[in-house]
């Protein structure tokens, strides 16, 4: 669906001010944050279990058929 | 005349589902337990999609149920069962200090040791782009309280990742200290 979820660092350029607060390095921030966006943007793609489609089905109809 | 939700809502919500998903597995502990809290969120959303105003953020109304619905199951659980899971990430923390700089852990085991409030937080801004303002309402919270957590976050895991070099001293009993903040 949408991108948004590759568009932001981990706070990064606009939070700066929280994320120096404890000194951490702009280099550790940039891996984590592109950790984090690795990681999640894996499991993004994964194929939907059936049953999602299923339960969505079965909703639909529920309404139909109250 | 029918009390289902339009066709529209019908279509986003499904198309919300890889980015709820997502979300619920960076929370859970276990794939089955993510699909059991995207069920319910769905479930939830569909029975009260009246609830929802047309033309705002229905990801953050979805996320909202999510999250809610993940910390309501945790507390109920909490106090049926003793929090094993707690208990041994507070064990793999204190085991992962002792060794020192011999046994870094790697993002996920490290993001896995974060308290449930900091996963939540790291997520919803770093990796779905969530503005700190709407992730603070989504999570109850005010925005400053939202930037601690992202930051806290983001130190911890630094610490157990190896990369806080501006704090590596070098000593291993400095390296105890930190593991009691875990849960």
């Amino acid at each position: 669906m949408s991108q948004d979820h590759a568009g932001t660092a981990v706070g990064s350029a606009n939070d700066r001010d929280g994320g120096q607060d404890r000194g951490l390095p702009e280099i550790a921030e940039k891996q984590i944050a592109a950790e984090l966006r690795k990681v999640y943007g894996q499991i993004l793609p994964e194929p939907m279990p059936e049953k999602f489609a299923g339960l969505l089905d079965q909703l639909a109809k529920s309404e139909r058929n109250p | 005349m029918s009390a289902g939700p339009p066709e529209i809502f019908q279509r986003d919500i499904a198309a919300l589902l890889p980015n709820l998903r997502a979300f619920a597995r960076s929370l859970s502990r276990s794939p089955e337990e993510a699909d059991d809290l995207v069920q319910e969120t769905l479930v939830k959303a569909w029975k009260s999609w009246q609830h929802f105003t047309p033309d705002t953020n229905l990801k953050a109304w979805t996320f909202t149920i999510l999250r809610n619905t993940f910390l309501s199951e945790r507390r109920k659980r909490k106090n049926e069962v003793q929090d094993t899971d707690g208990l041994l990430a507070q064990q793999l923390s204190v085991r992962g200090a002792q060794l020192g700089h011999m046994d870094l852990l790697d993002f996920q085991k490290s993001f896995a040791l974060l308290p449930d409030e900091q996963k939540e937080a790291l997520l919803l801004i770093g990796a779905e782009g969530f503005a700190y303002e709407e992730a603070a309402l989504m999570c109850g919270c005010a925005v400053g309280t939202m930037k601690s957590r992202v930051n806290r976050a983001r130190v911890k895991l630094a610490e157990l990742m190896g990369l806080d070099s501006t704090s590596d001293v070098g000593s291993d009993t400095h390296a105890v200290r930190p593991a009691r903040a875990v849960g």
